[in-house]
This record gives C-alpha cells, structure tokens and sequence, in this order.
C-alpha cells in the first residue's frame, strides 16, 4: 500500500519509512505540513501518517488544508489519517474524528512493526 | 557628660567582678576617658584596693564566689561612705534590689550584658554624685573645724569672763544646757541629711535613743497601703527586712502610745519577747493632712516614768526631720524601682527600640537593638521601622528626641522570595516538560531505528549486541522522560489501580544519581492490595522523601523501603540512617516553605506537597525520628476494597 510520512523529526520519519519498506509498502516522506499537503495531492497515498506537533502546519491543518483544496467534484481521498501525538492528553478515536483523522497512536513507540501491522490492519477493513 | 570640677588627676573607678572578660572589656569601654579604671576579680581584693587607692566610684558584680555584690557593697558603704555604689545585674528579682538599695544604697543598677552608652552614663553621674558628695562632707568638714574654733573663742572668752563676773554663773549653766540641747539637734539633723536609705536612718534614729540606756534596738513599720507593711529591725549588726501582710486597725492613729494593750498583744504575738515596756511612735508623712501615718517606730525599754518624757520629748522634737527623710528616701527607692521596672520592660522587648536625639545619634536603646544591630549580622535582615517623636521635658527645658521602633520583616521577605521561587520552580516544571517532549521524539526515532535494524541484520553480525545497547539506552532515556512528564502534567493523569512496589520501583530510575551513594534495602509484602491513585502524584511523594532522605544522609547511610498492609491501608515507609528531625521541627517541616537547607537546595515544598497528596487520597503522612539516628516517613494510602 502506499503510505505518506509526514514528520519534522528526520529519523522518526526516516524509521517509520523504513518499517514499512521492510514490509514492501510504498513510502514517501515530507518534513513539514506544507510539504505533506503537496505529496498528499501528487502522491495520492492509502495512509497519511501525520505528526500533530509540528512548526508550520500542523497535522489537524494539514488535513483541513488538504480538504479544502479537494474540488467538490473531485473524488474525495479516501486515505485513512492517522495522527501521531507524544502528549499524554486527549488521544481516543473520538478525538481523532472530532480532528477530521481515523485514528490517534501514541508516540513513543514500544515496537515499530506491532506499529505497521497494527495500521496494515486499519486500511484492510 | 563631663564631670563639672575637672579634678587633677582622673576620678578612680573600682570595677569588680569574677570574670575576667567583663573586665578587659570595661579597662576597653572607659580607654581615653578621663577616668582611671582599677579592677578587682574578687571582693576581698577589692575591699584590699579600698583601703589603699582613693576610689570615687565603685561597679560590682552581684553573684561572686566570696560574697554577693550587695554584701561587698554593703561593707565599702560601712567604710568609705563616700563612694559611690553601682551593681552589675543579670535580670534579678524585685527581692534582691530592695535588699541592695536598702543594704547597700546602690546607686544605679546597670544590667548585664550592658549597653555601652548606659554604662558610660551611669559611672559619669556615679562620680559627679562622688563629686558633689566629696565637696559637700569637706564643706561640713570646715564648718566643725570653724565651730570649734568658735568653741574655743567662747570658752577662753567665758573663763574671761568667768574670772570677772561671778554672778553670772547661774544662767550661764542654763543657757549651756540650752545650747547643748541644740547643738544636739542640730548635729541630729545634719547627720539625718547625709541618710541614704532605711537601714542608715534606723541607725541615726537608734543612736539618738540609745543615750537613753535601757532602749533597745527599735521596730520600725513601714506603712504601704493598708493592708502590707515592711518590717525593718537589726538583727546582730545586719539590718532585716520583711514584709508583714497584715496591719492591726490601731496601727494607722496618729497618737503615741505608751503600752496598750492592743500594741503589747501584737507585740507577743509577731516578735515573740517578753516585753516589759512598749513605745509606739507613729511617723507622719511630710503632708501634714494626712490623717495616717507612713511609718510606726516600736521600742521596747525599760525607763521609768521620768525617763520616758524625756525620750519623747527628744524623739517629738525630732519626728518632722525623721518624716521628711523618710520621705525622700521612699521616693528614691520608688525611684530606683520604677527604673529598673522601665528598664526590663524595654529591654523584654523582642523588637529592638531605639531612642535617638536630634542629631541621629542613638542615646538609648533595648537589648534586642543591641544584639541585633552590633556584632555581625548573622544573616541579611529586613525592617520597618516605625518613628515617633517625644519631648521629654526636663526640670525648665524641653528635650526632643526620637523613638524608633524597628519591626522585623525579615521573615515577611523570606516567604514573599520563597513565594517568587515557587512560581520559578512552576515555570521551570512547564519548561521541564517541553524539554521532555522535544527529546521524547527523536529518542523515539532513534529505538525504532535499532528495533529495525536488529530485525534485518544477520545475527551473526558482531554489531548485533551494539545495536541491542543503543536500543536499551534509549528505553531508559525515555523511562526518565516518562516520569519527568508526569510531574509537569499531572492533572491529565488518569487514576489507576496499583500495587505500590510497582509504584515505588518504577519511581527509582529517576532517583539513580541521589540513590547512587546509599545502601537500598527493600522489604516488600508481595500481599499488599491494590490503591486507586495517579501515579504521577504518588510518585512525586515517593520522589521527594527519598530525595530528602538522601540529602539527610549524605555518603554511606541506609536506605529502607517498607510495604506492608494494615487494617484497611496499604503502606509504605521510607528510613534513612541521615541527621534526625529536631522535636521542635517536626510539625513545622510540613509547613510550605519551611526548610533547613540553603537556597538553591530547598524550597521547603516537598513535604508540604507530599503531605496534601496523600491526604487527597484519605491517606496519612506520617514521621518518626530521633536525632543522631534517622528518620522514617510512612505513608498510609486506603486499599481498594473488592
Ligand atoms: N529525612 C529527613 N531527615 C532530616 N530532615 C528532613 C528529612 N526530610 C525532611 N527534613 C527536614 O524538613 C525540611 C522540609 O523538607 P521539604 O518540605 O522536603 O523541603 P526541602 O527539602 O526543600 O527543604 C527540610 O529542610 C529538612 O530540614
Ligand atoms: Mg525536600
């Protein structure tokens, strides 16, 4: 499948991208919310993996951007979003849809792949 | 002050006392005065000096090891009349200065520790006293010698005339009985205006009855108020005192009486002698209106009726100089009282006063003020300082001074600057937690680097267990994170159910360095129920007294962790081998902000913080400790009943 990484911190991306090559997913970084807005529209991806936390847009805007650029009548993507967030708070699924995303995942991470197979699951249901 | 006839060589000034310190510091204190210091540490020494040197003053000790200052006073006043008595006192009770006025008529008490400026004054006014003292006995001194002279005028005139007029003589003799008899008054009054207090007036008035042979020594009453008197006798040589509460009614008339009944009762019944005879003399006081009198002179004697007219008619004559001595002397030792009572008020005074005059230049101040403003400042205080003007008016002219009242606020400022630290120590928490969140992220990158690594490299490879280090390196990176952010975020923390030896060791990574110079041991109860708390909280409590348990105890102490369950609590202790609580302390240590430790080491939070934490949960903090060999804080947190 074909997964977009949007994340300031280069080796979290960077680690990410690879956990999921390991599995032979399609990955493309970007490394601000600017940047993730463009590559969602060029790249057309299946999971948009989305820091919260980030200078510039953040991963709510980035959605919000990205929506807001989709024509009406242009088919809306049908990427599943997943936030990233380090902060203890708010993080159920409620939450995420009240930001316009599918899921929240806790950062830090315990182990990368339960990560990837835990998001491969996501998209095939 | 200076003294008025500057007088050729320096006035002398004996000073007494057993300890040597006070000593070098008085020859410090009166150093480039006109004033020649002698110094005595024992009373038999100094008696010795007086014998020699031509003292005009005299400052002693009260409690030395021969005698006691009054009674050393008590001996130089018996000699050498003429110098002037001051005595050193710690705080003594109103007894003892009655007793050394009385005995002794010391002049001036200076309390100790003294106040350099009080003792300067007061030995200054000592010796103008002496002064004046010394020119007034010479003036009575060249008034005898003139009266002799006069005497002896008279007489070669008399023999003169003797041998030419024999028919005179008749009249001559009367006339000198006449003159004797004034002579006689005239030398009673003098010798009554040199009396200083009550034991010299009662032996002036005892040497004018004792011309009367069977008297003996006399009872004199002191009237105050109407229901105390003070008794004054001699008892071999010393004078006594004591104070008698109650007064018999027929006490307060004014008439002389001559062995009434009432008096020969009270007299059996208080002296407790065979009486033969019984003069009472009631002494009035100068106001002649009043209608009691101030004093009541008792003496027993065995004159015949003759005898007595003539004693009565002496004394009678001379009640109205007795009573006006009496007089003053009260006031002065009314005087000497209300002083001293002044003087222990002030000085009892916790905040430090200070009397200035006009020129800023401190003339008087209490104790507090001394102790607080000479000597070095133990630490940086802070004051209010209220002012006031007053006029003390003194005889015809007005002087202004100013009063100042220092207010301490110290303590004040000190909260208001721990107040300030708190709220750095907040900021610093919020900052701590965005630090904490900035590296949470790449150490996040960098474990899930070595996770996918471990994963695709062969397991041959030498790098492997590098890899696997890094990995390990990062999760206690982040184990320290984790705990750091739930001390800045504890309000998002949900409450859980917990096992308190998970709780406390998941707390002790984060106390690594502190723990890293004590002995740990553990004893947990692995039977210990669960609590229902936040973790984070919990572990800020288990945080902080380990923290101060540690900073008690510095290298090589022992650290024990308890657990154990108890009626319906779970528990755990914390005990150090450190310093111990000092009893008083022990409350006050729960007090926000209060701390022993220096700035920058203490806020005096942790125990106040530690202690509204469990007690949110309906929990106990609770402290034992004794000094010298440690303390343990047991936290007692309900279980969750199931
Ligand atoms: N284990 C201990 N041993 C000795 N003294 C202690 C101990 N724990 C606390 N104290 C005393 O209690 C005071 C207050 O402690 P705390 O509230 O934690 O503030 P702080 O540690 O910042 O001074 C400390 O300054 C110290 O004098
Ligand atoms: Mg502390």
């Amino acid at each position: 499948m074909k997964v977009l990484i949007v994340d300031d911190e280069f080796i979290v991306a960077k680690a990410l991208a690879r956990a999921f090559e390991s599995r032979n997913h399609q990955v493309v970084l970007a490394h601000t919310g600017e940047e993730g807005v463009e590559k969602w529209e060029s790249f057309a991806p299946e999971v948009v993996l989305l820091d919260v936390v980030m200078p510039g847009l953040t991963g709510p805007q980035v959605i919000e951007e990205f929506r807001r650029r989709q024509d009406s009548n242009s088919p809306l993507s049908s990427a599943k979003i997943v936030l990233m967030t380090a902060h203890s708070g708010v993080r159920d699924r409620a939450a995420a849809h009240g930001l316009g995303a599918n899921e929240f995942i806790q950062k830090p991470f315990e182990d990368i792949f339960s990560l990837v197979t835990q998001i491969e699951k996501m998209v095939v249901r | 002050m200076n003294v008025q006839q500057t007088p050729k060589s320096p006035p002398k000034v004996l000073f007494v006392d057993d300890e040597e310190s006070i000593l070098s510091a008085a020859r410090r204190l009166l150093r480039g005065r006109n004033i020649e210091i002698i110094t005595a540490t024992s009373p038999l020494e100094a008696l010795e000096i007086m014998t020699k040197e031509d003292c005009w003053v005299i400052v002693s000790d009260y409690r030395m090891p021969e005698m006691t200052g009054t009674e050393l006073l008590e001996s130089i006043k018996r000699k050498f009349p003429h110098v002037t008595r001051l005595m050193l006192t710690g705080f003594l009770e109103r007894p003892v200065i009655k007793e050394a006025i009385n005995r002794a008529s010391v002049f001036r008490f200076i309390t100790k520790p003294w106040d350099e400026t009080e003792l300067i004054l007061g030995i200054e006014t000592a010796i103008q006293h002496s002064g004046r003292r010394k020119t007034n006995s010479q003036l009575v001194h060249e008034i005898g010698v003139q009266n002799q002279l006069l005497e002896q005028l008279t007489q070669n005139l008399e023999s003169e005339v003797n041998k030419r007029t024999q028919g005179i003589q008749e009249s001559k003799t009367l006339a000198e009985s006449k003159q004797r008899l004034v002579r006689e008054l005239t030398a009673f009054v003098k010798n009554l205006s040199r009396v200083e207090d009550v034991s010299e007036l009662y032996d002036v008035v005892f040497h004018e009855m004792r011309k009367f042979h069977d008297v003996s020594e006399p009872y004199l009453f002191l009237l105050e108020g109407q229901k105390k008197s003070r008794l004054i006798w001699r008892s071999s040589r010393n004078i006594r005192e004591k104070v008698v509460n109650q007064i018999p009614k027929h006490f307060h008339s004014l008439s002389v009486r001559t062995s009434s009944p009432d008096d020969l009762i009270w007299w059996k019944q208080n002296v407790k002698k065979q009486c033969r005879s019984l003069l009472a003399i009631p002494i009035r006081a100068r106001e002649t209106s009043s209608t009691q009198p101030v004093a009541v002179m008792m003496v027993e004697h065995g004159l015949a009726a003759n005898a007595l007219t003539l004693l009565l008619d002496r004394i009678t004559e001379r009640l109205q100089a007795v009573s006006i001595v009496l007089d003053k002397i009260l006031l002065r030792e009314q005087l000497v009282m209300a002083t001293q009572q002044w003087e222990a008020t002030f000085n009892g005074f916790n905040d430090p006063i200070a009397v200035l005059d006009q020129q800023d230049r401190v003339v008087r101040a209490n104790k507090t003020y001394l102790k607080t403003f000479s000597g070095p400042l133990q630490k940086e205080r802070s004051f209010r300082i209220n002012t006031y003007s007053i006029n003390f008016a003194s005889r015809s002219t007005i002087i202004p001074r100013i009063v100042n009242y220092y207010y301490d606020t110290t303590h004040e400022r000190d909260l208001y600057l721990k107040l300030v630290q708190s709220e750095k120590l907040a900021a610093v928490g919020l900052f701590a937690g965005n630090i904490a969140h900035e590296l949470n992220n790449p150490l996040s990158g960098i474990r899930a680097l070595t996770q996918i690594m471990q994963s695709e490299i062969e397991t041959t490879n030498p790098f492997l267990t590098d890899i696997h280090e890094i990995e390990k390196a990062a999760i206690r990176c982040q184990q320290i994170i984790k705990n750091l952010l739930s001390f800045s975020e504890p309000s998002n923390d949900s409450f859980e159910e917990v096992n308190l030896n998970d709780m406390i060791d998941s707390t002790l990574p984060l106390l690594k360095t502190a723990l890293r110079l004590v002995n740990l041991r553990k004893y947990y109860d692995s039977n210990l129920g669960i609590v229902c708390i936040q973790s984070s909280q919990i572990q800020q409590v288990i945080f902080n007294l380990i923290n101060n348990a540690t900073q008690a105890m510095g290298q090589d102490g022992t650290l024990t962790l308890r657990t154990w369950s108890e009626g319906r609590y779970s528990c755990f202790s914390i005990a150090d081998t450190g310093s111990g609580i000092p009893i008083e302390i022990q409350e006050r240590i729960f007090e926000p902000f209060f701390t022993t430790k220096g700035v920058g080491v203490g806020t005096g939070l942790g125990l106040s913080v530690s202690r509204s934490i469990i007690e949110k949960y309906e929990g106990k903090l609770s402290l034992e400790s004794s000094m010298g060999r440690g303390s343990t804080f047991t936290v007692y947190l309900p279980r969750v009943i199931k």
